[in-house]
């Protein structure tokens, strides 16, 4: 091949490579987890996350120091305090979620809102942070299921998050069996893809363009399945106060169309098949089945947030994530309903 | 396995490094063959049978052509298998269709069942490739290949594969008879056509297609006559550098393979008459119909050019696809080119120049616009219904976001251009330091990770 060329094409994959790597790096001091730590898998660099059977987790007992995020995991993989034998007399209380109980943005243990939600309520309850990111409430389940047995809660608490259950919604159903050969495409992992799709939603968002509202019969139901057997398994384990939290997004039907869309940019980049007011409605109805459901269950409650969580990027980093200021926010709010419960209120 | 995917170019490098240490043109026409097998079949496995069997089936055809008593005979059985192929995948659902609603019309029964029939990727152009090797030998214009390798690589060379050009055998058969490598020129006019072709589709056509007509003709209701009407130039522009796209994409790669394919578009809304516009536009299909059709039917030496005239154009719109869209498309087109025929031969249409030839540019380019709504609908209903919604939705506010006003005149710029100054440019970008060289082709690929979509596939690997 022409010297020139191949040079040419040397250089840019080379820079490619080098500004991959760049990311990468970034990624493991900011938030101590990356490709580098995925590969090394050593005792002291392990990947964050692992896979179970149906459900993501934490590697347990490690510790994530990066310099904007550090992650303590406990032993049953959670972000939480460690576990001891439940003593008699205490309470405790499991929030169940995804990447917004996990805290994504939040810089320490300390600072998510099951932890300030703990100190809220001055150590009458101990409280174990339940959120993986990228659990679907059918992850959710299962994680509950098969991790958190044992633990003789006395609450529980589901923030389910729903970005994980909605990005189904955009997701190509294959027709048919397929007759295509295997394809290469890039790796999931590559982060300067990822952050130039994430940052460039706004470049392929079209306002005016029609898309038809997806069915979402079938999601709901699913989601309605799902919910129904977290509450009774809570109830086989003796669960006394089951509460279904509002999922929240920092983009409000009260707020200006751009200011929505500007705020929504990340939640449309896993939903492109939605526009802003068709995310909202998504979240409006999954949310009703949320209250459809506590409303059929004795001892399980159904708490309104939106009101007690204002939208916006004082309380949001991105669509659905909090900021420090929002974790609190949400303390506040949880505290606020578990005083309300006829033991807390003793 | 599209053009604009990393799987394509890991393809193309692999194929490209295999060949770089082979010196045989035996083995290296073996590798392209099986490669453009595997090209074809990465969409569905089960159609490289058929690609086999009109390889085989216009290649025992053309030897019996020359060499057998009956050469019409044979001639008639491949123009009847290849088209009866073509009929069966592309045109029979429309045929039991519109039998079916005649039928009803009559107030008969019908029990037609539409059968479940998918279209082969680039069925057209490969049927047509096969079909110009045996007319050809009919007419003594070729010979036919002693070798069926050869033959198989010209129908499925995989750059051109799916959507053209549409290459003669005389014009590729040739170019296999000796060891081609590609020299360093025409390896950097290969990579410099693949990036042209790129940007053109994912940074031009796609976005213009996102931003503008793709919310145009969806919601047409719903749209400004603004809109609607930016629309229309929208997608011309869109198929336009979409098609044109592929064909550079194909171009390159067949360049760097060491071979040539030939021009298909030369600025097309440049024309200042339909005619002019049909030897601007997919030059190898329309040449082909030209060639094989019109003058196959008289030309404007036997029986009445007006009726071969819009015989032609009807089978060329009727080529793009099954519907009576594309059957109003070809006979619009046809009536167009039949009156400017008309009005030369009486002396009122002459050659202009200056500001008439702009305004007969903008005219012709008009017409295009206004007839590709018969295209781009999925049936006449919603092309009357957009062209309707254009004169009713006066009130609706109009807007268009800044992207898609952005690719739109770059889109228009871009066409304008002359080819000679456009290759000025690319030589002087390839010859910049490769420190700025680099970072500027980064930057490009960042581009394209933005704006590709796994959602939006060649228009014409539909045809």
């Amino acid at each position: 091949m022409d010297s020139q060329l191949c040079n040419t094409l040397i250089v840019v994959l080379l820079l490619f490579v080098l500004a991959e790597v760049a990311l990468q790096w970034r990624a493991e001091v900011k938030f101590g987890n990356s490709i580098f730590s995925a590969v090394a898998a050593t005792d002291n660099s392990v990947s964050m996350f692992e896979a179970r059977d149906g459900f993501k987790i934490l590697s347990a007992n490690q510790r994530f120091d990066g310099s904007s995020i550090s992650v303590q995991s406990n032993r049953l993989g959670l972000r939480s305090p460690e576990l001891g034998q439940k003593m008699p007399g205490s309470s405790r209380l499991i929030v169940l979620g995804a990447s917004s109980t996990y805290g994504a943005y939040a810089r320490t243990n300390a600072e998510t809102f099951p932890a300030l939600l703990q100190q809220r309520l001055n150590g009458q309850l101990e409280v174990i942070n339940a959120g993986i990111p990228g659990n679907d409430l059918d992850s959710q389940y299962q994680l509950y299921r098969q991790q958190l047995s044992g633990l003789h809660e006395d609450i529980l608490i589901v923030y389910s998050g729903l970005s994980n259950d909605i990005g189904r919604l955009c997701r190509k159903q294959q027709s048919g069996k397929s007759y295509a050969l295997p394809q290469l495409s890039a790796p999931k992992w590559l982060l300067s893809v990822d952050l130039l799709l994430k940052n460039t939603t706004d470049l392929r968002y079209v306002p005016y363009k029609y898309q038809p509202m997806p069915d979402l019969a079938s999601l709901l139901a699913q989601y309605q399945t799902t919910l129904q057997a977290i509450i009774q398994l809570a109830k086989q384990r003796g669960v006394q106060h089951i509460l279904l939290a509002e999922n929240l997004t920092s983009f409000r039907p009260e707020q200006p169309l751009s200011l929505q869309q500007a705020l929504a940019s990340s939640a449309l980049y896993y939903t492109p098949c939605l526009d802003v007011q068709q995310f909202s409605e998504v979240f409006r109805q999954y949310n009703h089945t949320l209250a459809q459901v506590a409303v059929k269950q004795q001892g399980v409650h159904y708490l309104p947030l939106s009101h007690l969580v204002p939208g916006g990027r004082q309380h949001f980093t991105d669509s659905v994530h909090f900021t420090a200021k929002g974790e609190q926010a949400m303390a506040d709010a949880l505290a606020e309903a578990l005083r309300g419960l006829p033991e807390m209120a003793k | 396995m599209s053009f604009t995917s990393l799987h394509f170019y890991v393809f193309l490098l692999a194929i490209l490094a295999l060949l770089s240490v082979i010196d045989s043109n035996r083995q290296k026409k073996a590798i392209l063959l099986l490669a453009s097998y595997w090209f074809y079949m990465s969409w569905d496995w089960r159609f490289g049978g058929l690609l086999l069997l009109m390889t085989v089936v216009n290649f025992y055809c053309g030897r019996q052509i020359r060499f057998s008593a009956q050469p019409k005979l044979w001639l008639s059985l491949s123009l009847v298998f290849s088209l009866g192929v073509l009929g069966l995948f592309k045109y029979f659902n429309f045929f039991l269709d519109n039998l079916s609603s005649i039928a009803a019309l009559l107030g008969m029964a019908s029990h037609i069942n539409i059968l479940q029939i998918l279209l082969p990727v680039g069925i057209s152009f490969y049927t047509f490739q096969a079909l110009s090797y045996t007319i050809d030998i009919y007419r003594r214009e070729l010979e036919p290949v002693n070798a069926l390798a050869d033959f198989a690589l010209f129908v499925s060379f995989f750059p051109q594969l799916v959507a053209g050009p549409i290459v003669r055998a005389s014009y590729f058969l040739p170019q296999l008879t000796q060891m081609q490598r590609a020299t360093a020129v025409e390896q950097r006019d290969g990579v410099l056509l693949i990036i042209r072709g790129l940007i053109k589709k994912v940074l031009l056509a796609d976005v213009l297609a996102l931003h503008l007509v793709d919310p145009a003709f969806a919601n047409y209701q719903q749209q400004s006559s603004w809109l609607l009407i930016l629309g229309l130039i929208g997608y011309s522009f869109q198929v336009y550098l979409d098609f044109s796209a592929y064909t550079d994409i194909a171009r390159g790669c067949a360049r760097l393979l060491g071979y040539q394919l030939p021009v298909n578009f030369n600025r097309p809304y440049l024309a200042d008459t339909i005619s002019n516009f049909w030897q601007r536009w997919h030059i190898s299909m329309s040449s082909f119909f030209r060639d094989y059709l019109y003058y196959g039917l008289g030309g404007s030496k036997k029986g009445n050019v007006y009726v071969n005239l819009l015989i032609t154009f009807v089978a060329i719109g009727v080529w793009h696809g099954a519907g009576w869209n594309f059957v109003l498309y070809g006979l619009c087109h046809g009536l167009l080119v039949a009156l400017e025929r008309w009005l030369r031969e009486k002396g009122w249409l002459v050659q202009q120049t200056g500001w008439r030839w702009a305004l007969a540019v903008g005219r012709t380019f008009m017409l295009v616009c206004l007839l590709r709504v018969m295209f781009r609908a999925e049936d006449l209903q919603q092309a009357g219904g957009y062209l309707l919604a254009i004169w009713q939705n006066t009130a609706v506010p109009f807007q268009l976001t800044a992207v898609g006003a952005t690719a739109l005149l770059l889109a228009v710029l871009l066409h304008g251009i002359a080819p000679r100054y456009l290759e000025q440019w690319q030589l002087r970008l390839y010859n910049w330091p490769l420190l700025v060289k680099a970072p500027a082709l980064l930057v490009l690929l960042y581009g394209l990770i933005v704006f590709a979509s796994a959602e939006a596939p060649f228009i014409y690997f539909q045809f």
